[in-house]
């Protein structure tokens, strides 16, 4: 647990040199009465060190009390692929079918991923869920949803 | 001010502010039912829907999910012994073992009457306190606002982290990630990398979306194997007797008012609450010991404390701005969306939506104790609704929501990169609701310390030479060293006790 707090620590240093990195090359445009614009964001630069190396030292010098559970397992990194790319090809595919065709694609995908064995309870989710936000987003509260292109 | 008062009333007996409270209670009381799913989830599921209606609608309908997701959070609790949200911790203690003993229609009973006494005193307090209160924080100049800002931040952050440091480090990422955008004060571009989208700033909505509603549902899609037990009796004799409650009442009024107080720290929340409350009510119980052993009393006290947290938390929210917990900070965030800013002006410049909110948790209130008598058998056959349907809904609703704002998937993108970086933080045990508040009370923050600056030519003292704002530093300091100054302040405590008191053994 040590090791990983240093790790952290690790790359919140290199966030935040980066960070600098960005604030040197913000645009100079003091106006007369107030302060540069970079001014917070120094700020928190400064700030940001200041904390995460006294983050540092403690985790080298005190003993790690947290309970905490700090190993990512492959499962979890294969879990936020799955999302992450469920939830892209989604949208993308919104941009060109339209909310409507493509949503009961994605729920029935969802369902398939969470485990879902019976095909009746997933098609009958997947439509009726669709259906549902259509009606709530589109029809009740006229909220704009993607067409999409070709439809 | 009568004028107002009544105004408001009547606002809020509109028939579609009446539908939306029952909508919101409904939708409150199956988000604290089911395991899993938590208030801010729900709140920041029904956002989107907000932005087409009223603000007092709105308000209506997401001050429903707020009192009514508390008190079914007591359901699952008491029924199956998973608290539906953390604030019903303390419920299960005793909860359970009535239903196991067969009593599990009193103890939900209970519940449902120890929260609706408990929100409507912490309504009372709240609406008798907070127009006092606003009208001394109208006195505010710039330094004052900026040290109560960072005060909210700093205390969000160290209250009930496992390590303060990360909780600072969470707030200050925070802060990094808001000053994206346009520069208020020059109308300089930071840290936009070229894109249009990122002028604005970073959407907030987005952002708290992915950061309640992503986590969710990886930890669903990778915890898929999870069962959650199911409870199929027929619950009876809900409804308790006069006299029931008159017992009831001295826990009902500790927790009560234990949880007005500790709902108005911002960042101290329900959980703490609650575990207050049932202790403080076993602590002047004649019967200590059935506490744990399926006491009644066990189950009003935290119920009326969560319930009160409501009203609690509230009441910084309104008149400093500073959001008590994460579900008034998306409250916060909703009424920003609709161009209000809850602060001390606002009760000067729009004094009947103020009243409007304290109608509106009235009649969220009593909805829920209607609806939650009224419904109970059905909210326990929701108890079974399995996450491989509920998870594929909220990711419709994440993905409809960001995107329903603004009408672009960049707001989409914010969503999915806030939902991973709560993942990762929760994983590396990094608190993600000082983030958040850092997020939207960022600007705030900025903008007060760069007046504060210009008013006194760059010179630093002005927080010290206001004494208000000084006070409000020495507190932030306090909170942030509190963590570190406490194990010696007991240590110390126990040394000099150990003193004082004589020995039983030595005699």
């Amino acid at each position: 647990m040590k090791k990983i707090n240093i790790i952290l620590s690790a790359i919140i240093y290199i966030f935040a040199i980066w960070y600098f990195w960005q604030i040197l090359m913000l645009p100079d445009r003091n106006m007369p009465g107030t302060l540069k614009s970079s001014f917070m964001p120094t700020l928190l630069f400064v700030l940001l060190m200041i904390i995460n190396t006294a983050f540092l030292v403690t985790s080298l010098i005190r003993p790690c009390l947290e309970k905490c559970d700090y190993v990512i397992h492959k499962y979890e990194i294969l879990g936020i692929a799955k999302i992450v790319l469920l939830i892209i090809g989604y949208v993308f595919m919104m941009r060109i079918i339209g909310f409507a065709m493509i949503t009961p694609v994605a729920v029935f995908l969802l369902m398939k991923m969470m485990g879902a064995a019976n095909l009746k309870e997933m098609f009958l989710t997947s439509v009726l869920v669709s259906v549902s936000v259509y009606l709530l987003f589109v029809v009740v509260f006229r909220v704009q949803l993607p067409g999409g292109m070709i439809i | 001010m009568l004028e107002y008062i009544l105004a408001s009333m009547f606002e809020v007996l509109k028939l579609q502010n009446i539908i939306a409270s029952l909508l919101g209670v409904s939708f409150g009381l199956f988000i604290g039912a089911t395991p899993g799913l938590t208030i801010s989830l729900g709140m920041v599921l029904l956002l989107p829907i907000t932005f087409s209606l009223d603000p007092v609608t709105s308000v209506c309908l997401l001050l429903g999910l707020y009192a009514a997701g508390m008190t079914g959070g007591s359901f699952s609790a008491i029924l199956l012994n998973i608290p539906g949200t953390p604030s019903a911790s303390a419920t299960a203690i005793d909860g359970h073992i009535m239903a196991q003993q067969g009593k599990a229609g009193q103890a939900l009973g209970t519940a449902i009457i120890a929260s609706f006494i408990g929100g409507i005193i912490g309504l009372i307090c709240l609406s008798a306190i907070s127009p006092f209160l606003a009208k001394a924080a109208l006195k505010f100049g710039a330094p004052e606002l900026f040290a109560l800002v960072l005060l909210g931040i700093t205390l969000i952050c160290s209250f009930g982290q496992q390590s303060l440091l990360k909780g600072v480090i969470a707030g200050l990422l925070g802060l990094i990630i808001m000053t994206a955008g346009l520069d208020s004060m020059t109308g300089t571009p930071r840290f936009t990398f070229g894109m249009l989208d990122l002028q604005a700033g970073i959407p907030f909505l987005p952002a708290m979306i992915g950061l309640f509603a992503i986590p969710q549902i990886i930890s669903g899609l990778t915890n898929k194997g999870s069962v959650i037990p199911k409870y199929d009796k027929k619950i009876t004799g809900i409804l308790p007797k006069f006299s029931d409650v008159g017992k009831r009442m001295k826990a009902i009024l500790v927790g009560s008012f234990i949880g007005t107080g500790i709902g108005a720290i911002p960042g101290a929340g329900g959980a703490i609450a609650v575990f207050l409350a049932y202790d403080a009510s076993k602590k002047i119980s004649k019967d200590k010991d059935n506490y744990g052993n399926g006491s009644a009393d066990g189950i009003a006290a935290p119920e009326a404390a969560n319930n009160a947290v409501g009203g609690g938390a509230l009441i910084p929210m309104l008149t400093l701005g500073i959001p008590g917990d994460p579900i008034t900070a998306i409250l916060l965030g909703s009424l920003m969306i609709h161009g209000l800013i809850p602060g001390p002006l606002l009760f000067e410049t729009n004094p009947q939506f103020v009243f409007s909110i304290f109608w509106a948790f009235l009649i969220a209130n009593i909805f829920n104790l209607i609806v939650s008598f009224t419904s109970i058998n059905f909210w326990v056959r929701i108890l079974k609704v399995p996450q491989r349907i509920l998870l594929p809904i909220i990711l419709v609703l994440c993905v409809v929501g960001s995107y329903s704002l603004r009408n672009t998937f960049f707001d989409t993108g914010i969503m999915i990169f806030f939902g991973i970086l709560a993942f990762l933080m929760k994983k590396y045990g990094f608190p993600v609701v000082p983030l958040l508040l850092a997020l939207i009370l960022g600007p705030n923050l900025e903008e007060h310390l760069r007046m504060s600056l210009i008013i006194s030519q760059g010179n630093p003292m002005v927080f010290v030479r206001h004494p208000i704002s000084l006070f409000f530093i020495i507190v932030s300091i306090f909170s942030l060293s509190a963590p570190f100054l406490m194990p010696s302040l007991k240590k110390a405590w126990s040394k000099g006790a150990e003193k004082c008191t004589p020995k039983n053994d030595e005699k």
